[in-house]
């Protein structure tokens, strides 16, 4: 699956502390990627609960004629 | 040397864990490659660093709780332990893995989405011997010997034992690629070797009435991490039944394998656990797969006594 436009901006945003040694981090840099990436798992359950479209299945008896057409 | 195999004959395994239980029953010539001479693929390689930084991230989490560190610092805590082991000191920068959900940022964003989803989680994690009852490291002698006179040991690592609602489970974290949400995803554990395996070893070695086995799935994809949990409950006639079997039947059915240098395959299996990698060697002629594999494969040794590292 693609990764989402969400989850890159979260990525991009995060870039430089990702790239940073982790053994000069402070925890206040720890805590603003947890809190970056709590943000996008929000997003990500609000769209996660909207209501999807659901495949509209074919009835498997039915029949040209049936068709009012 | 491997531990996990006879000192009086090579290539038996006495030493078992589920990784190499599921081998053995899936396709004895997968056993073969992947076990016996430690043929892997670089994704599985991934896979497997992936789900031991993971498993660690939990682990320590539930240990600074126990030492009295509130949920926040706790996971702070363990976020900065997982950049750290994700960081390569040598080339100063960040570990490289090459696969689109298996990296270092979908590690991080999962363990931080694992610890918002289960925050306020109802399984209380036992204690035992004053200390959190979490990455249980067991060996189990067994009273069945190989024909050498060596006992057969099960061994392995259960990651949690946990109370909720007045019974005992074994939990598991386990990260897939496949779709947590599907309607047949919970029958994947029942009936399961692994999961049947860990709750025997929560009842047996751990003498604690565990009810069966707990398994926080998480689905990790390229943006989002999707959690599921599954109850996988386990009777004490279905226990005693996966251990007989195993005792009677397949261990000894290994040995015969082992005496005979022959590990015959499995066609059947090729296609299934989301299809065998080695499934491209077995595939050509018998004299042109020791060329195929090593061009191919690379090596590890997978050694079930020994405890889990990254």
């Amino acid at each position: 699956m693609a990764e989402s436009p969400l989850s890159k901006v979260t990525k991009d945003s995060l870039q430089m502390l990702f790239n940073k040694n982790p053994k000069d981090m402070t925890d206040g840099e720890v805590e603003e990627i947890c809190k970056k990436l709590r943000e996008q798992r929000t997003a990500f359950m609000l769209e996660e609960a909207k209501p999807k479209r659901s495949k509209i299945k074919a009835d498997p008896n039915l029949s040209l004629e049936d068709l009012d057409i | 040397m491997n531990s996990s195999f006879s000192t009086k004959k090579q290539l038996l395994q006495t030493a078992w864990d589920a990784t190499s239980i599921d081998l053995l029953k899936q396709c004895p010539r997968k056993y073969q490659l992947s076990m016996l001479y430690g043929y892997v693929t670089n994704e599985e390689n991934i896979h497997l660093k992936f789900g031991i930084l993971y498993h660690q991230a939990i682990e320590q989490y539930h240990k600074y709780r126990h030492l009295g560190e509130s949920h926040d610092a706790a996971v702070i805590r363990v976020v900065h332990s997982a950049l750290i082991y994700t960081w390569n000191d040598k080339l100063n920068r960040p570990w490289d893995s090459d696969h689109p959900n298996k990296n270092r940022f979908t590690l991080i964003r999962s363990i931080v989405w694992y610890f918002e989803q289960y925050k306020d989680d109802p399984v209380e994690t036992l204690v035992i011997d004053k200390s959190p009852a979490v990455e249980l490291s067991f060996s189990y002698q067994t009273a069945t010997l190989a024909s050498t006179g060596e006992p057969y040991i099960l061994c392995g690592h259960l990651d949690r034992l946990g109370s909720v609602a007045g019974q005992i489970f074994g939990l598991d974290a386990k990260t897939t690629k496949y779709a947590v949400q599907s309607d047949d995803f919970a029958a994947f554990y029942s009936p399961d070797n692994q999961m049947s395996m860990y709750a025997f070893a929560g009842k047996i070695i751990y003498h604690t009435q565990v009810h069966g086995m707990i398994v926080d799935a998480a689905q990790v994809g390229a943006g989002f991490t999707r959690f599921r949990r599954v109850f996988a409950p386990r009777t004490e006639g279905q226990l005693l039944e996966w251990y007989d079997e195993l005792m009677q039947y397949w261990l000894p059915q290994a040995e015969a394998f082992a005496f005979a240098n022959r590990w015959p395959m499995n066609e059947t299996s090729c296609g299934r656990y989301g299809g065998c990698p080695f499934r491209g060697i077995c595939g050509k002629d018998p004299a042109a797969r020791d060329v195929w594999l090593k061009a191919s494969f690379k090596h590890r040794e997978w050694d079930p006594l020994k405890t889990r590292a990254a």
